[in-house]
């Protein structure tokens, strides 16, 4: 019996070694050793913003940012529904969360608690520069959320589980402006497709009749729809990662009293 | 060989050993939790895996994003032919945020087992659930 248990994981094991290794060598084909990168990598990265020829351009210098939102744009989408879908399964899942939520807890020291004060401005400002600076330095709508996520549970560690119920926040308002929030993400999607272009497009393109999103607003470069797009998704992204914080830091000390 | 192309594959062989252990971990371990940290690190070790594949061995990479507003023609091209390959990282920061819902989903999932059987180990779950 344990034998065979163990021939099986063994198999197995071995298994997966090969998916691994035939998926790692299939994809590289070695390419790199001889240097190089695969042809779409190079054609994204002469056009995304290639000012003398805006054929393919997707105006932004930030060849990551232009694959997520405008050349594999469907895919991030459907990544943020597959998001939206979980966090949705998980509040489903627990329910009487409310009996928790009301149990007071501890609160740390005055050095924490200052500490932490200036820490919340500090993480705040910083994943708002992320997210609204995405379409031209690295970063970009999930970094900055997931940036964000990290305040609220830093409040909730130094002074107490019911903090923010106190102060008057609730997870009804994060459901609420992340559903928001995907709804406007999903009008910059589809203004494009009302006027004639094809879903999430960015720039105008050959075969299409959008005009595509203003580059420059005014002296300022905005570069397309990728500011909305990253704007909007940093918003879901962020409620959803406060949300599960929250309820996993409600569960917790929930369950330890 | 150069020397960055000898460590460039030794990394791979190192992160392929590391997704293994995630592997056997997976398949393994007895406790929930050990499982579902066992998942994560197979993940992130793909993730890595992903972004070294998009590397440029040879000559001095440059970042994929082009640091000027108004670039000329030339340095468009030299930006394309040294950047490193900006598809892997964009699909890893997808990757990275479906690991991040599996995760939180799966733990979910493991305090709602926890309060049903009041164990973790699968072994003890399949025996309460055949009483």
């Amino acid at each position: 019996m344990a034998l065979s248990k163990a021939l099986v994981s063994l198999v197995l094991m071995l298994v997966a070694a090969a998916l691994l290794s035939s998926v790692a060598y299939g994809v590289i084909g070695w390419k790199q050793v001889t240097g190089g990168i695969r042809g779409l990598g190079e054609f994204i990265l002469y056009h995304t913003y290639n000012i003398y020829d805006k054929t393919w351009w997707a105006g932004s210098p930030e060849a990551v940012t232009s694959i997520i939102w405008d050349y594999r744009g469907i895919d991030t989408v459907f990544e943020t529904i597959v998001l939206y879908a979980a966090i949705t399964g998980c509040l489903v899942l627990w329910s009487g969360l409310g009996e928790y939520w009301r149990k007071k807890g501890g609160r740390l020291t005055l050095v924490v608690r200052t500490a932490t004060k200036i820490l919340f401005a500090i993480i705040l400002i910083t994943s708002f520069n992320i997210a609204l600076h995405g379409y031209i330095t690295p970063g970009g709508g999930f970094a900055g959320g997931a940036t964000f996520a990290v305040a609220p549970l830093l409040l909730l560690a130094a002074y107490g589980i019911d903090y923010l119920r106190r102060r008057g926040y609730r997870i009804s308002r994060s459901k609420l402006i992340r559903s928001a929030a995907l709804l406007l993400l999903a009008i910059i999607v589809f203004i494009p497709f009302w006027m004639n272009g094809y879903l999430l497009e960015n720039q105008a393109k050959p075969h299409a009749c959008f005009p595509g999103y203003p580059v420059y607003l005014g002296p300022l470069y905005i570069g397309g729809s990728l500011i909305y797009l990253n704007v909007f998704e940093f918003l879901v992204v962020a409620m959803e990662f406060v949300i599960v914080f929250i309820v996993f830091t409600i569960i917790w000390v929930g369950e330890k009293k | 060989m150069t020397i960055i192309t000898l460590l460039y594959v030794l990394n791979l062989a190192v992160l392929l050993g590391v997704a293994l252990v995630g592997v056997y971990g997976v398949l393994a371990k007895k406790n929930i939790i050990k499982k579902i940290i066992a998942l994560t690190i197979l993940g992130d070790t793909v993730n890595t895996i992903a972004i070294y594949l998009g590397y440029r061995v040879k000559g001095n990479p440059l970042p994929p994003i082009l640091p000027y507003l108004h670039p000329s023609q030339q340095e468009i091209s030299v930006f394309a032919s040294r950047a490193v390959d900006p598809i892997p990282q964009a699909l890893v920061i997808t990757a990275i945020v479906i690991n991040l819902a599996v995760t939180a989903f799966l733990l979910f999932l493991a305090v709602k087992i926890y309060q049903q059987y009041g164990t973790l180990d699968y072994r003890r779950i399949l025996e309460k659930m055949r009483r």
